[in-house]
């Protein structure tokens, strides 16, 4: 079948073009200008056809540097289907120039991102944090806890007597709940958090003299102390993690070649889904705490009394939801008074 | 023999015997205004651009939103494996429609080199996360490996960029070394910041042992006024030298790229880089002091509103800050990029070719904010008609100045860049250059 169409030769010597028609025959290219001199003749084994990418003309590569630039696009389509060349990018192609492939490529971006965001990567770090032991962590936070300890961090300036019997229910407790885990207890003073309480993805917790004072009893230290025993039992540090380095991951794959602009766009969203998780954990240890205090007899009382004293001890502080990594108190309460029987 | 005059360019041309069908101007193809007239002289009206060209970007954004997301879609359902594919049609669909006299550019990367690069620089940053969470006393040691990596990654990024670029077939080349990259992208940095990586040291020096804190300070207080003047002389240091940075950055990049057989004659002095930076520091001081303004009233109006419960409202109001911060930060950069690339192609000769860029700063810093503030309300699925956006401003802002666009050569011997090929199409490292 001979078939000829239009195009600019390009030597690959020099920056000129040349105005030429090609004549395919059998499986050779025949550029020939418009004077009738034959300017190259070369076999279409040899040359690449690239890909066709939205309107902008076609181009065939030469070997040795030759190109051939044509607006022509049927006729490159067939010197394509002839060599049977490009084929995966030809249906890219096609997806891409049909509005209705692009608005189904958005569906699907869409249900995809949603799908990871919310079912696939909670569900793959579950899966990882298993699979990592709690002691890689311990010499990080024995760095870490080190350096707090010479700054931020005092020694518990509560009775001996107090500590002593706050270690030993929180032995029993770690005994019941997560024997899997080498748990201790750490107390501290330390005015510049205030109160509060912290699971080290290694099994440490830490407890301040601020929380302390601010729950009163013992029973309320425990729930709290129960709470973070979630955190540990559904590994929410490690996790937390691995879904850090996945929303990266996703967020690069959806900016694609868009540099810098993107990755500074795509801070937002990465701090929005970072809180969701969190929060998510949130209520997973709460769930958590709430399971022990009822199996054990006492109600969910005792967190719920923890929870309103610690809200009151950081007055004003409570962020828009989205903003925030817990969900807010009001709403934990509630969720502790329905699983009250 | 005819000769005939083109209304595009002014030039007149011969017509070769037998060539009488030609509707395209030889001399500057612009095929598509077929515009060459047959006439005996020019006529005194034809538009003579006088050597001045100016791109053209043919590119649409529904056609590159289009091009986008079904590339994208690929790269998430193939777990990120198609991504250097993705990333090859962007970039070609982009050079593909720029047009300089009539002739499109070429993107020819193959995206093997770029998926190799990928999987490199992404175990690379998983490393760097792990031990950050892992084993952060690595941390150091691995910045150090990545400061010297850097130069290296950087020539061979800023080769392969220039080689897989092309015009009318002829290939873009990058003739810098890899010792000027090591002189330019880290000797530099460090002399700007000798004094300061001496202060570092003495403060680790004197504090090398010591865990506790407390008796860290105690170490350290005889020496606290050596310390804090060295600290004062480091930074009177580096401001005063940091220019010499961005200078070398560019002398580098620019300095040696080529086209064909011609390198790139760059002029480029270091005294308007005192100019850009000074002004970019008064400018970001000036916006910062409008921000802290406008801070203080809305917490005073919002704490009246709240009854005086100043916590609530600056939690209300820390994301709105944090972002017109980071908007005014942007809009300063995009400042200094216009600034530093009119000097950069101004000074540029290239064979025949002058260049000549007018970026405004504002305008780019505009555009550069209002895209952002788009691509976050249009949840992402505006980020490629931003892009291009920025695209054609770029391009409407560069002139080429040259009597001919046709006389260059590629380098000698075609074996030559042959063999060079395998090797440039390696490796391919992304920093935006």
């Amino acid at each position: 079948m001979a078939r000829s169409f239009q195009a600019v030769f390009f030597d690959g010597l020099c920056s000129d073009a040349q105005s030429v028609t090609v004549h395919l025959d059998g499986s050779r290219l025949r550029c020939v200008t418009a004077d009738g001199t034959e300017v190259v003749e070369v076999a279409l084994g040899l040359c690449t056809i690239e890909p066709a990418l939205g309107h902008t003309p076609r181009l065939i590569r030469m070997p040795g540097g030759g190109q051939l630039e044509t607006g022509d696009h049927p006729a490159v389509r067939e010197l394509e289907r002839q060599r049977r060349a490009n084929r995966g990018l030809r249906l890219v192609h096609g997806l891409e120039s049909r509005w209705p492939a692009v608005l189904a490529a958005l569906l699907l971006l869409a249900a995809f991102t949603w799908g990871m965001a919310q079912y696939g990567l909670p569900a793959l770090a579950e899966r990882v944090a298993r699979q990592i032991p709690a002691s890689v962590f311990t010499p990080v936070i024995d760095q870490t806890l080190k350096r707090m300890d010479g700054q931020m961090l005092k020694p518990s300036g509560l009775p001996a007597a107090r500590q002593a019997e706050l270690r030993q229910r929180f032995a029993a407790l770690r005994q019941r709940l997560i024997p899997q885990f080498d748990a201790r207890l750490l107390l501290r003073d330390c005015p510049a958090i205030g109160a509060n309480a912290l699971a080290f993805p290694d099994g440490r917790i830490l407890v301040t003299d601020q929380l302390v004072k601010r729950v009163e009893t013992d029973d309320r230290v425990l729930a709290v102390i129960a709470h973070e025993m979630g955190h540990l039992h559904y590994h929410h540090g490690t996790r937390s993690l691995v879904q850090r380095a996945g929303v990266a991951l996703l967020l690069a794959g959806l900016a694609g070649d868009f540099s810098s602009i993107a990755s500074l766009s795509a801070g937002l969203p990465a701090l929005l889904l970072h809180n969701g998780y969190s929060r998510q954990f949130e209520r997973e240890a709460d769930r958590f705490a709430a399971d022990y205090l009822l199996a054990s007899g006492q109600g969910t009382k005792p967190m719920q009394e923890a929870l309103t004293l610690l809200t009151e001890a950081h007055p004003g502080e409570e962020a828009p939801a989205y903003l925030s990594t817990h969900p807010a108190t009001a709403e934990r309460i509630r969720q502790l008074q329905q699983l009250q029987p | 023999m005819d000769q005939k005059i083109c209304t595009v360019c002014g030039k007149p041309f011969t017509i070769p015997p037998g060539g009488e069908d030609i509707t395209t101007c030889l001399p500057c193809r612009e095929a598509e205004f077929v515009a060459a007239v047959t006439q005996e002289k020019a006529p005194e009206s034809a538009p003579r651009t006088g050597g001045r060209h100016r791109f053209r970007f043919t590119g649409s954004a529904g056609e590159y939103f289009r091009i986008w997301l079904v590339n994208t879609g690929l790269t998430l359902v193939t777990l990120g494996f198609y991504l250097p594919w993705a990333k090859v049609r962007s970039r070609r669909y982009l050079h593909a429609n720029t047009l300089l006299a009539g002739h499109a550019f070429d993107y020819r990367a193959n995206p093997i080199a770029l998926l190799r690069g990928q999987l490199i620089v992404t175990v690379a940053l998983g490393i760097y996360f792990a031990s950050r969470h892992l084993f952060p006393s690595l941390v150091p040691i691995l910045l150090v490996v990545g400061a010297l990596a850097f130069p290296w990654l950087a020539y061979k990024s800023l080769r392969f960029k220039a080689h897989n670029s092309a015009w009318r077939s002829l290939r873009f080349r990058f003739t810098g070394t890899l010792g000027g990259s090591y002189k330019a992208f880290l000797l530099t940095p460090l002399l700007v910041g000798l004094p300061l990586v001496l202060f570092v040291g003495a403060s680790a020096a004197l504090a090398w042992g010591v865990r506790d804190p407390k008796l860290i300070n105690e170490q350290m207080e005889p020496y606290a006024l050596q310390l804090g003047l060295l600290m004062l002389f480091a930074m009177l240091w580096g401001a005063a030298l940091f220019p010499l940075f961005p200078q070398r950055k560019y002398a580098y990049s620019y300095g040696h790229m080529g086209f064909g057989r011609d390198i790139n004659r760059l002029r480029l002095r270091l005294s308007p880089f005192y100019g850009i930076y000074l002004k970019s520091g008064l400018l970001s001081m000036g916006l910062f002091v409008l921000l802290g303004i406008f801070m203080a009233i809305s917490i005073g109006v919002s704490g009246g509103l709240h009854a005086g419960s100043v916590g609530s409202g600056m939690l209300l109001l820390q994301p709105v800050i944090l972002f017109l911060g980071l908007l005014l930060v942007q809009s300063v950069q995009q400042y200094i990029y216009a600034s530093e690339t009119n000097l950069c192609f101004n000074g540029s000769q290239l064979g025949p070719v002058r260049f000549h860029s007018s970026l405004n700063g504002w305008e780019l810093g505009w555009i550069r904010a209002t895209n952002i503030l788009a691509i976050l309300g249009s949840l992402g699925l505006l980020a490629p008609w931003a892009k291009i956006r920025r695209i054609r401003y770029l391009l409407d802002r560069l002139e080429l100045e040259a009597e001919e666009l046709d006389g260059f050569i590629a380098v000698e011997t075609q074996e030559d860049s042959a063999t060079g090929d395998a090797a440039l199409d390696a490796l391919d490292f992304d920093f935006g250059f």
